[in-house]
């Protein structure tokens, strides 16, 4: 666990329970996406007071995110870049770089995900 | 009739010293939309570092960023010592303190120094950089290297710096401060300076909070945030006193930073005065199992890594929010209604850095 509140929430609950932590006071500090090798944990996290408070939410592959920038616009940067790293689609994204947020056009794809087939892997892989 | 233009500001600036656009919607010479683009230097780090044993990746952390090196790799060991129990040496600790605000105090430079050849003055670009020079040669005595230190490692620090150097270190801040005291009134009192800062890219404390705005950017709108005050390595035992304007604009933004540096000062003479005897580092045993965020308080604000460790010598995730990151947000917020000549003053004003941004 980390080191300190994680609360877990579905999509059904999630706008709700970031809506909740931003009138609570909190400061949105970011996103990560984790790819356990089964489905994708996303966690958001939250600042009050120098503590660190977290909301995971557990996707599926192949699910589609919904973006909760229209309730913190900074979420959008990380959404992007989430989308961009993760190939994981985002909706409702108010700014849509469309996966070009920090890969460009000839890198490959989804490259932090697991089996993502990138060159790095292709070449470890080789060495096995 | 008002003409509407789109510019794409940058990728290569005079003013940016690192490749971002910003795509400017101008309406005559007011900017009335701007859009962040960046890509252009995405390196793969937090995926190279699923590669390395997390021994290495203290390193690699530490090339994330060519400015704040030391602060990564300190930010990175403590996540990792916290996951492992692991407690740091006093001695350690101080040392660790000494070079994050040295690293923190020639970042500030570098920061005067591109604000000042942004609005083209080059006396003070070049007073800050020659300034500079004698904290590179702080750290070159006591580490060995101008800037990617490599001192930091899991368990406490790897060289110790001997009587004779913390002296000499003494010695070169107290000159340091009389020379850079010398030309702060430059900055502060300049009429032209103030005509280029005073009210240029403001952003209200409550638009800094919601935005997510971290740093120098937060505390020059009043949002009193600066990790450091929660005392991590051994700044509790200093007595840190945080700087904090209420203007928010780009002139609140510099004097912030122009503040800070007595600040950092002060608080390597402390260490060096307080530095205990002892160990520098203890053994590491086996592998990490475990999460922990770890947060630190870089030149540009608070850092994050996100560690995710499963007990073999492989991260499974290495996650990093730079400051940089935070503050782009609010640097949206700042570009609308300001004129197209004050877009790279105020740019410069939240001391961008890309590298750190990408990863």
């Amino acid at each position: 666990m980390i080191n300190a509140e994680v609360k877990a929430i579905t999509k059904e609950t999630l706008k709700a329970e970031v809506k909740a932590k931003i009138d609570g006071g909190n400061r949105f500090v970011t996103m990560t996406c984790v790819d356990t090798g089964s489905d994708f944990d996303i966690y958001y996290h939250f600042d009050l007071n120098y503590q660190l408070s977290n909301l995971q939410l557990k996707l599926a592959y192949g699910e589609i995110l919904p973006s909760v920038a229209e309730i913190t616009f900074p979420a959008v940067l990380a959404e992007n870049e989430i989308k961009d790293l993760f190939g994981i689609e985002v909706s409702g994204l108010p700014i849509d770089y469309q996966g070009r947020f920090v890969l460009s056009e000839n890198s490959p794809k989804a490259p932090l995900t697991k089996n993502c087939g990138m060159a790095l892997d292709v070449r470890v892989k080789e060495e096995q | 009739m008002v003409n509407t233009t789109l510019i794409p500001f940058g990728p290569q600036h005079p003013v940016l010293p690192e490749p971002i656009q910003l795509r400017l919607v101008l309406e005559d010479e007011k900017v009335v939309e701007a859009l962040p683009a960046i890509g252009y230097i995405h390196r793969g780090l937090e995926k190279v570092a699923e590669k390395k044993d997390f021994i290495q990746t203290t390193y690699l952390a530490e090339r994330i960023c060519g400015i704040c090196s030391f602060i990564h790799s300190l930010c990175y060991c403590q996540g990792i010592e916290t996951i492992m129990g692991i407690e740091v040496p006093d001695r350690a600790k101080y040392l660790r303190v000494i070079w994050s605000e040295v690293h923190r105090i020639h970042s500030h430079l570098l920061f005067l120094g591109l604000l000042a050849d942004a609005f083209g003055f080059e006396n003070l670009f070049m007073q800050s950089w020659r300034c500079r020079e004698y904290v590179l040669d702080i750290m070159e005595k006591t580490a060995g290297a101008r800037v990617m230190l490599g001192t930091c490692q899991i368990g406490g620090v790897k060289r110790d710096i001997p009587d004779d150097l913390l002296k000499e270190t003494l010695k070169t801040l107290d000159l340091l401060e009389k020379e850079f005291t010398e030309f702060i009134p430059g900055f502060l009192n300049d009429y032209s300076i103030k005509k280029r800062l005073i009210g240029v890219g403001v952003v209200s404390k409550e638009q800094a909070h919601v935005l997510g705005a971290v740093g120098p950017v937060a505390r020059a709108s009043g949002v009193e945030m600066d990790f450091r005050t929660t005392g991590y390595a051994a700044y509790k035992d200093l007595g840190f006193k945080m700087v904090v304007e209420k203007t928010g604009d780009s002139y609140g933004r510099m004097k912030v930073r122009l503040l800070e540096m007595y600040e950092s000062m002060r608080l390597v003479r402390e260490a060096i005065k307080k530095l205990p005897a002892g160990p520098l580092s203890v053994e590491v045993k086996g592998n990490p199992n475990g999460e922990y965020a770890s947060r630190v308080e870089q030149p540009r604000g608070e850092v994050v890594y996100f560690l995710k460790a499963n007990g073999t010598k492989n991260l499974d995730r290495f996650r990093v929010r730079t400051p940089t990151f935070a503050n782009l947000a609010p640097l949206l917020q700042m570009l609308p209604g300001c004129q197209l000549s004050d877009v790279p003053v105020i740019v410069i004003s939240i001391d961008p850095c890309i590298s750190c941004t990408e990863r």
